[in-house]
């Protein structure tokens, strides 16, 4: 789409905006993302990376000082992607409106743009894919899980061309992700980059992503969700343990 | 070698930074502070894309060096120039590699489509190139009614000598862009550095010079080619022992901790008996060992082909520590 916003004569760039202060870690946009585009086992385009504990949706810190916040991780449609020039068939291409794509009939596989992501978001399908279910889900307009080629995040472009938000955005229940026109400077991503201080992930990479996170402000414990266990440890392990082994 | 098989005390993750050697300047990252962001190791570039580059850099060597020197009778193998024929073996051979390594082998001539901008197409028309001039430029051995020879280029007649100038022209190529193809892996930052391809060239000149001094030495035909190929020998390994040192210190002083934790992973960390013994004893003895031949010529050719042996041996080992050294910051721990 090459729509001119009223504001600016440049072109439209698709951009997101998460907030991490209210990403819950529920896991719904990776989840709805894989049903809506019929990913395989094994494959994920969106994840939710938990930032604290060592694993997923554990705490980390310290008993005195938990700390827990959640990272939503797909591809950043960066404005100079990494993974588009080292492409040697041209199956990675770039929408004018920013929308990194796969033409998977393309693709060879050769993975050089895994190798060139710095954010680690290209999957790829190493063997004929297995689904939990015996019949395709979601979009027909998405082809995933063709053996031997590398896939991502699309920015779910079907919805987008039709008018409709990306399923990630549609289905977070916290209201975390906003999605709109980097250009025009009276979008609301726009206004919450600006007012917010989102940052992109790894800047330093040149890669310009359009994808731009608001920070967690205070990882306090009551921001978190966790201020009771911040402040009586001990008492409510017990109390968890305790209501665990009551008899029901 | 999966990125959670890391366990040695380089690569450490941005949680532990109060642990980690490169404690101060993941610390002084911001991005890595808010999002916890790892050093974690390429999972997918082992040893047959060490054997790919160290084989089509071997291969387009050996074909530059025997018209660079002039090498007429290093013997033949079933009819055809011997040195010519182990140029397009290897190369194809790293060819194959390639193309097996593909996740779809049967789309390979896709990979032609785009030389504007990847250095994987240009470097697949090359080898195609090589291959294609190369395996007709040799034909006259099986076809002695072709108008040209397999004389080398400055003995050659015109058509065989435009066949040699454009693989020539593509060895070039070859033995290049291997290293261009790490460089354009812009999130590794060990192979994100201009010395990369240089030391890419010189590897597969100083390996191929040994393989070419093997081959002559084996078929007792060193003769009048000891002194200059010798020289470029030496010259060869001179140069690739200084572009290694120079990228070492240049990576080690990239902002950023992905570099740094590379160079710790490829010197002092998992791969560093690989790198260690590349270097000494593919690169540093071979150097010895030829400033004795060129000192002795009376025992010039043991020296020079057990030189030649360690360097075509150590090159592959250097290849094969350097991508598993190619560490990333990502957010996937």
């Amino acid at each position: 789409m090459t729509r001119k916003s009223s504001t600016t004569t440049r072109p439209r760039r698709w951009g997101m905006v998460i907030d991490l202060n209210r990403c819950i870690g529920c896991q719904g946009c990776a989840v709805s993302c894989k049903i809506k585009n019929n990913l395989p086992e094994g494959l994920w385009w969106n994840r939710v990376l938990t930032v604290g504990g060592d694993e997923i949706d554990v705490v980390g810190g310290d008993v005195e000082h938990p700390s827990i916040s959640f990272l939503p991780l797909a591809c950043q449609h960066c404005a100079e992607p990494a993974c588009l020039p080292v492409c040697p068939t041209g199956a990675t291409y770039k929408r004018e409106d920013g929308i990194v794509g796969i033409h998977s009939e393309d693709c060879i596989g050769c993975r050089s743009c895994i190798q060139a992501c710095p954010y680690g978001v290209r999957v790829f399908n190493l063997r004929e894919p297995e689904r939990a279910t015996s019949h395709a889900l979601g979009s027909i307009a998405v082809t995933s899980g063709v053996r031997g080629t590398v896939e991502k995040c699309d920015f779910c472009v079907d919805r987008i061309d039709a008018g409709a938000l990306p399923i990630c955005i549609e289905s977070c229940p916290a209201r975390a992700r906003f999605v709109g026109d980097l250009n025009d400077p009276d979008s609301e991503v726009s206004r919450l980059i600006q007012e917010t201080g989102a940052v992109q992930l790894q800047p330093e990479m040149g890669t310009d992503p359009s994808v731009y996170y608001i920070p967690v402000q205070h990882r306090s414990p009551r921001q978190t969700g966790m201020d009771f266990i911040a402040n009586e440890p001990a008492a409510y392990q017990q109390r968890e343990i305790t209501e665990m082994l009551a008899p029901r | 070698m999966g990125a959670n098989d890391l366990t040695e005390s380089s690569i450490t993750t941005a949680r532990t930074r109060s642990a980690s050697p490169y404690g101060a300047v993941l610390s002084s990252e911001s991005t890595v502070d808010r999002f916890s962001l790892h050093l974690v190791a390429q999972p997918y570039w082992h040893f047959p894309h060490a054997l790919w580059f160290w084989a089509m850099g071997l291969g387009a060597g050996t074909f530059m060096v025997r018209h660079v020197f002039s090498v007429r009778d290093a013997g033949t193998v079933l009819g055809l120039p011997l040195l010519d024929v182990l140029g397009l073996v290897l190369v194809g051979i790293g060819g194959l590699i390639l193309i097996l390594d593909l996740g779809r082998p049967e789309r390979v001539l896709k990979a032609l489509r785009r030389p504007d901008r990847s250095w994987i197409a240009r470097g697949a028309i090359a080898d195609f190139v090589f291959l294609i001039v190369g395996a007709v430029y040799v034909l006259p051995g099986w076809v002695p009614s072709l108008p040209w020879t397999d004389a080398p280029f400055l003995e050659a007649e015109l058509l065989a000598q435009v066949m040699i100038a454009i693989a020539f022209l593509a060895a070039a190529l070859i033995i290049a862009y291997p290293g261009m193809v790490l460089y354009e892996s812009l999130s590794i930052r060990l192979w994100h550095s201009a010395l990369v391809p240089a030391q890419f060239i010189a590897h597969a000149l100083s390996s191929s010079i040994g393989l070419t001094l093997l081959v002559l030495v084996a078929g007792d035909r060193l003769g009048d080619y000891r002194s200059p190929l010798a020289i470029g020998f030496l010259v060869t390994l001179v140069a690739t022992l200084g572009i290694t040192h120079m990228y070492l210190i240049d990576r080690s002083h990239e902002h950023g901790p992905a570099a740094r934790a590379g160079v710790e992973r490829l010197v002092r960390g998992k791969m560093a008996m690989h790198f260690w013994v590349s270097v000494v004893l593919g690169f540093a003895i071979p150097m010895v060992l030829t400033l004795v031949a060129l000192a002795s010529p009376d025992s010039a050719g043991p020296l020079l082909a057990i030189g030649g042996v360690l360097c075509v041996v150590g090159s592959l080992q250097f290849r094969y520590a350097q991508l598993c050294s190619g560490i990333k910051v990502s957010p996937l721990g």
